[in-house]
């Protein structure tokens, strides 16, 4: 379970309802992490139009490549520097 | 993917992967050692100016979304690998 409380998608309402609709139509799913931000919409909508935009928009590194920049990125979080 | 997911230092890389991945590496662990020699390996692997600044957006996007996540304590999503959500990782 998250720390805070989440909205499921089927209690949401207003703007929070929309960005999870668009997140359905987009995936087929609410990642978790867009359900983490459900406090905040605003939030939400700013920070998945950059995940957008950064993975999915034009840019001379194929989708391969941002991929492996993210799993490497993640996989390094994982160490205590 | 796998392989860079466990150990990207051994796994199957081309050097400009490799250039990447450590650049990514060294933006993540410490970001403030990052220096115009980092930057000019790329070059050298042929990647631009345009390329150099994704890099550093999507290095820096993951660091960013990571924090999120485990701020709030995410949960993992249930028979997907780590680099199939946009998140990166979770429990």
């Amino acid at each position: 379970m998250p720390f805070i409380r989440t909205v499921p998608p089927g209690e949401a309402e207003g703007e929070l309802a929309r960005h999870y609709r668009a997140a359905l139509e987009r995936a087929g799913r609410v990642w978790n992490v867009v359900a983490l931000m459900s406090p905040s919409p605003r939030a939400l909508a700013a920070s998945m139009g950059l995940y957008r935009t950064l993975m999915h928009g034009a840019s001379p590194l194929s989708r391969g490549r941002r991929e492996m920049i993210a799993v490497v990125v993640s996989a390094t979080n994982h160490c205590v520097y | 993917m796998r392989r860079v997911a466990a150990d990207w230092r051994t796994a199957p890389l081309s050097p400009a992967d490799r250039a990447l991945a450590a650049y990514a590496d060294k933006l993540t662990c410490a970001p403030g050692a990052i220096a115009a020699g980092d930057v000019e390996d790329l070059r050298r692997h042929g990647f631009a100016d345009r390329a150099i600044h994704d890099a550093a957006q999507v290095a820096a996007y993951f660091n960013y979304i990571n924090r999120v996540a485990d701020g709030l304590g995410i949960d993992a999503e249930p028979g997907v690998e780590a680099w199939e959500r946009p998140g990166g990782r979770g429990r």
